[in-house]
């Protein structure tokens, strides 16, 4: 189903596009405080991409495929949506065995995955082998600063 | 020339030198498939060990390492369309189209064909055509970098699949995310808004992981199923090799251009397979095959990638200047074992030069041998559940997202471009142009103020230089070009239409 509305109603593409705009358009209000030369390219790429964004919004180059299709209303949009941001969160808060041993099991569940005898040890294995070949490598991997305050 | 090369190679078969490559390759092919390591890391990591080894030795691990993770990058990208490495971006279009049809086997062969071609020819480059080259490269200045930059963007926004105004749009959201943080020429810090953790650019790293993993474990959260769409494999590594050969001006192509960008510092295996990508896209007699699983898609990017990692050692070695993040370890590596790059180089070491070019043509060939071994059993996770496989993903690319450079910022920036890349792709906007206005912007606005420096603020230097002249004419004529020549056309159809009812009197 395209973006596009037969109502008369913008798309969801215009409606990014326009956002994007908007962007471009405080991204030259803002550079426009700085000395000339860091504030050419900017000004520049600025006023150009509201321009074509702009465009965009009001519904140029929007023909056939352009227009992209409409947003899936479903639940599983939200924990698309949602499930990045609350995993880094845990990541930040509880570190990596933590975050890793809980979000990968509940985010598999939430997505209707059952089989608890392959989830299991796939997750431990991941943590795990992360766990292991990331500090072989001299990374550091994220301790939690919860788990610091707390512990 | 030919019989050094035959020394180097008689030694480099010495069981001592033949297990340090073997392994190389092995750590390179794991670490390079890893989101957020890479080969570079590794180098980094293991360049401290090869002070204690032998010069040849040494070099010869970290050159391994750095082509087989080359290679490595491109296996994450077909199957969850992670480029593992950021040069192996291109690859994810259409190799993880190829792996969504149930191909990733065949995709697997795809990249491993092209690899071996590119690699093989960017090493024959550097050891036959070393001084020729880099005459050529010495002939760029910053005009020129700064007309390539808008050349690459040119060619992304006008071969963008479906609008090229869309592609227009996220280059240049590409080129503004860019110029967060401070300029490397003239030192001011921009759009920092105060945060001292923004004064350093925003890595294209976290970019590439928010754009490609994140943002495609968004779609596999929305539908049910596996990557492979058909729930099973089909096709055979084998048939991959086979349909590399189909395309022999693609891999020409590719070779060309990989070579070219290899023996100019600075401009980077990404750029190179970026443009392939797209030229390949813009030649193609049906377009609409790309991203849809176009061998060409995977060919050209892999071929290009894997040719500019090799030829990039040729300003390395004969100037001095790395061509590449690689580069500049193994010219550290040089350097402390006591070796000075140059044309003494070649004369003064012959034994070591010679054999540490007969060690990359046969840690080319350890690759292939090991990837036709293991890689067609990594192709089974196509065919996982995607409730299952999207939270592994998840946890594994955030985690390299933090491996980058172990700031949280890199994660939060992963998660961002995440979000804002499932949403451009759900309405059509494609991401490859954020990526080429990322990738080069940096390089545009540094050649753009250098070339300012060199003519004393006049502009007319792009135009008084016939390389950059030439390459900013090429940028007009491919924007501009196709509508001009449609009007045209339009106009002389309307005169011959003319001319005909003059001819064609009236009967009385």
């Amino acid at each position: 189903m395209p973006a596009g509305s037969d109502q008369g109603r913008p798309g969801g593409d215009q409606i990014l596009a326009g956002l994007i705009a908007l962007l471009f358009i405080g991204m030259v209000l803002v550079a426009s405080g700085y000395p000339s030369e860091p504030r050419l390219l900017p000004s520049i790429i600025g006023v150009a991409g509201a321009i074509l964004a702009g465009a965009v919004a009001l519904g140029f180059g929007r023909e056939g495929e352009a227009a992209g299709t409409a947003m899936p209303r479903t639940p599983r949009l939200a924990l698309a949506l949602f499930a990045p941001p609350l995993y880094a969160v845990s990541l930040w808060l509880l570190g990596h065995w933590v975050a890793n041993l809980m979000a990968i099991p509940v985010i598999a569940l939430l997505l209707g995955y059952r089989r608890l005898v392959v989830l299991v040890p796939v997750t431990l294995a991941l943590t795990v082998a992360i766990g292991v070949i990331f500090p072989l490598l001299h990374i550091r991997l994220p301790t939690g600063r919860l788990l610091r305050l707390l512990f | 020339m030919l019989s050094l090369l035959v020394d180097g190679l008689l030694l480099v078969l010495h069981w001592e030198y033949l297990s340090v490559i073997l392994v190389s390759t092995f750590l390179g092919l794991w670490i390079g498939a890893i989101p957020g390591l890479g080969p570079v890391m590794a180098m980094a990591i293991l360049f401290p060990f090869t002070f204690t080894m032998e010069p040849l030795t040494g070099l010869l691990m970290l050159a391994t390492i750095h082509t087989a993770g080359t290679y490595g990058g491109s296996i994450s990208a077909i199957l969850i369309n992670v480029p593992g490495e950021p040069a192996a971006a291109a690859t994810t279009f259409d190799g993880y189209a190829l792996a969504r049809r149930g191909m990733a086997r065949m995709a697997l062969g795809l990249s491993l064909t092209a690899s071996f071609f590119g690699g093989l020819a960017g090493v024959a480059a550097l050891i036959l055509a070393a001084q020729p080259l880099v005459h050529f490269a010495l002939r760029f200045g910053p005009p020129e970098y700064f007309a390539l930059a808008v050349l690459g963007l040119c060619v992304v926004a006008v071969a963008s699949r479906g609008s090229t105004l869309k592609g227009l749009v996220m280059g240049c959201v590409g080129l503004a995310v860019g110029f967060v943080g401070t300029d490397a020429v003239l030192g001011y810090p921009r759009f920092t808004f105060g945060f001292i953790e923004l004064e350093a650019k925003i890595g294209l790293v976290p970019v590439l992981i928010g754009l490609f993993a994140v943002a495609e474990l968004m779609h596999l959260m929305l539908r049910r199923g596996a990557i492979a769409e058909a729930g099973a494999l089909t096709g055979r590594l084998i048939d991959g090799i086979r349909t590399t050969f189909a395309y022999p001006l693609t891999i020409l192509r590719g070779l060309s251009a990989g070579i070219f960008v290899g023996i100019i510092p600075g401009i980077g295996a990404v750029t190179a397979s970026l443009l392939v990508y797209t030229m390949e896209k813009r030649l193609a007699r049906d377009p609409s095959r790309f991203g849809n699983g176009a061998p060409e898609g995977v060919i050209g990017p892999e071929v290009s990638n894997n040719a500019c990692i090799s030829a990039a050692l040729i300003p390395t070695l004969t100037l001095g200047i790395p061509g590449s993040s690689g580069a500049a370890l193994l010219l550290v590596a040089i350097t402390v074992h006591g070796l000075r790059p140059g044309p003494l180089l070649f004369t003064g070491s012959p034994e070591l030069i010679y054999g540490f070019f007969a060690g990359l043509l046969v840690g080319i060939l350890a690759f292939v041998l090991l990837a036709l071994l293991i890689m067609r059993w990594f192709a089974v996770i196509t065919v996982l559940p995607t409730s299952l496989l999207a939270p592994l993903l998840l946890a594994l690319s955030l985690v390299g997202a933090y491996a980058y450079d172990q700031d949280f910022l890199s994660v939060i920036y992963a998660v961002l471009f995440g979000i804002f890349g499932f949403v451009a792709r759900q309405y059509g906007f494609p991401v490859i142009g954020l990526v080429m206005g990322l990738v080069l912007g940096s390089m545009a606005e540094t050649a753009f103020h250098q070339s300012l420096q060199m003519s004393a603020g006049s502009y007319l230097i792009f135009l008084q230089r016939p390389l950059s002249t030439s390459i900013l004419v090429a940028c007009g004529v491919l924007l501009f070009g196709p509508a001009l020549w449609f009007y045209l056309r339009q106009a002389l159809f309307r005169l011959r239409g003319a001319g005909a009812d003059k001819t064609e009197k009236p009967q009385p």
